[in-house]
């Protein structure tokens, strides 16, 4: 590897590209990182550049991940291959998973569309989307959109509706409303207002 | 008494100062340019974690040469509460008891204030866009749910008239941000609404015991996209109608490249009897008109919130007559609120009661 002539500065530059960390915060931090101990900087470096190497998207659900091939939940054949919830995010599929409620496999979109900040429906794994549902994995029998209830998410779960709804699929949505252990009374107007427009048969 | 102590450090042009307001009346004197509106901006900042008046950027209410500015309030409301902004360059954060706010909009809804600042009479004498912001103002501190649902119109407006001004117009993508919009949409102007229905009664017995210029007048929510009664029509319907008629216009819309249906476009009608529904208040009138909505929002917040909320006036002596304000130091005793003035002398202002006088000076305080 070659130096740069000014690595502190270099360094710095890389880090300000972060979100949330401006040029006074990377310099900091980069001043940080040279009062510790070499070796954690070469860890830190490796961890780095081993993230760059072998982390890729699933070549079935576009999560991220350092398997060979496809990542740990497409492997596993426990899940059940009919239900298939499409997300927005990887953090978002943590959170589902961390409530032990959904068995099935997911579909990882990496965004919301969002004309704002410039994020156009080829920016999001949709294509890949369209072709495991026509190819590996044609046992989908439902797919739940669960990109989150903002302005942006309903957009997105609207416009793959809209787009797989030739398919022959039930769409569901997840269901947004009162929180769970809420006194109707001091819930807020639209959001109980949402709450009875969606109301389900018991 | 709501508020305890104030410090502001870096905040427009007030270095670090503390201030220890008085539990019923404190009066910030000062020449024009020393910092007193200044205070009172940064009292409204942590009481109502958002800025008195529209600023472009944070950064624009850091003191000059800072980096950051704070403010740190304590309150009393049902216990010590500690809340603090702190201004960045980029924008600002809100922290109660050092831990970040996640609920912004039901805090300040507790915490309560209402504002009379000179610039309040266009809330009369200016444009539609004026009026809705008075409304906004009301709807924010009377109804938790109004800034979230206000924050989300504003997001699935700029997205849908983003989507418009594409060179080519994706339909596919416009069909898909329009049910937000409308959903959105619905939601402001039904809380647009219930703030109106309840603002316009208070609002006509506080004008009608003014008498004068006042008497007779009447409140009103103007929709820009509704002709059934908002306040009464099941959202279902709304939503329907908003619906149709933003498919029917899609094709001027395209040609103006904005959405051209929608509570952006709402209107509060301030009348009076006999006039018709709009007149030319002259300046004595619109004073006389502002001070009745500020009135009858102080009671209603009273109503709501079982306690007097924060009243910040600005330059008041300037905008009403020693009666009219007299009128209003009254109403603070009535409702428990405790108030902020700021003058440029004491002389100006009717017999004050009970009160604290701070001088302001060069963005420093004298007791
Ligand atoms: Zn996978």
């Amino acid at each position: 590897m070659t130096s740069s002539p000014d690595p502190i500065r270099a360094l710095t530059s890389q880090l300000s590209r972060l979100p949330g960390i401006g040029e006074r915060t990377a310099l900091r931090l980069v001043h940080h990182l040279l009062r510790q101990d070499r070796a954690l900087l070469h860890a830190l470096a490796h961890a780095l550049v081993d993230v760059a190497e072998h982390v890729h998207e699933c070549s079935r659900c576009c999560s991220l991940t350092a398997n060979e091939g496809v990542c740990s939940v497409c492997r596993d054949p426990r899940r059940d291959d009919t239900v298939l919830c499409v997300i927005a995010t990887m953090q978002d599929q943590a959170a589902i998973e961390a409530t032990g409620e959904f068995r099935g496999r997911y579909h990882v979109l990496h965004g919301t569309l969002s004309p704002l900040d410039g994020t156009r429906p080829e920016d999001l794994r949709l294509q890949p989307l369209l072709a495991r549902l026509q190819g590996d994995d044609k046992s989908v029998r439902e797919l739940i959109l669960a990109t989150p209830p903002s302005v942006d998410g309903e957009a997105t779960a609207l416009y793959l509706a809209k787009l797989l709804g030739a398919h022959g699929l039930s769409l569901t949505r997840i269901a947004s409303g009162v929180p769970v252990g809420g006194d109707l009374q001091f819930a807020d107007k639209p959001t109980l207002a949402r709450a009875i427009a969606l109301r389900r048969v018991l | 008494m709501l508020l305890h102590e104030v410090f502001v450090d870096g905040f427009r042009n007030l270095a670090q100062v503390t201030l220890r307001p008085h539990p019923r009346l404190t009066v910030l004197i000062g020449d024009n340019g020393q910092g007193k509106t200044n205070l009172l901006e940064a009292i409204h900042l942590v009481a109502a974690l958002r800025p008195l008046r529209p600023v472009e950027r944070a950064a624009e209410l850091v003191a000059f040469g800072r980096e950051t500015g704070l403010v740190r309030g304590r309150f009393a409301l049902d216990g010590p509460l500690d809340v603090e902004v702190r201004l960045e360059q980029r924008g600002r954060k809100a922290t109660v008891g050092g831990k970040a706010v996640r609920d912004v909009a039901t805090l300040a809804g507790r915490l309560g204030v209402v504002s009379f600042v000179p610039d309040d009479a266009t809330m009369i004498r200016g444009g539609p866009g004026d009026r809705r912001r008075g409304l906004d103002r009301f709807a924010y501190a009377l109804l938790p749910a109004f800034a979230a649902a206000s924050r989300r119109f504003d997001e699935a407006l700029e997205q849908r008239n983003r989507l418009l001004k594409e060179p080519v117009v994706d339909d596919d993508a416009l069909d898909a941000f329009t049910p937000p919009f409308v959903d959105a949409a619905v939601d402001l102007a039904r809380l647009r609404a219930e703030a109106c229905v309840r603002w316009a009664p208070v609002f006509s017995a506080e004008a009608h015991a003014l008498g004068g210029d006042a008497l007779g007048a009447t409140l009103g929510y103007q929709s820009g996209c509704f002709d059934d009664d908002v306040a009464t029509t099941a959202s279902a319907a709304l939503q329907q109608h908003l619906q149709q008629r933003l498919d029917r216009g899609r094709d001027v819309e395209k040609r103006k490249r904005s959405t051209l249906c929608g509570p952006q476009l709402d209107d509060v009608v301030v009348a009076k009897a006999g006039r018709g529904a709009r007149f030319l208040a002259s300046q004595g009138e619109a004073r006389a008109l502002v001070l009745a909505l500020k009135l009858a929002a102080v009671r209603l917040l009273t109503e709501a919130r079982g306690q007097g909320p924060l009243l910040l006036l600005d330059d008041v002596a300037g905008e009403l007559d020693r009666h009219r304000a007299a009128r209003l130091l009254q109403s603070i005793d009535e409702h428990d609120a405790q108030v902020f003035v700021t003058t440029t002398g004491t002389d100006t202002l009717p017999p004050l009661g009970d009160c604290a006088v701070v001088g302001v000076h060069d963005g420093r305080l004298r007791a």
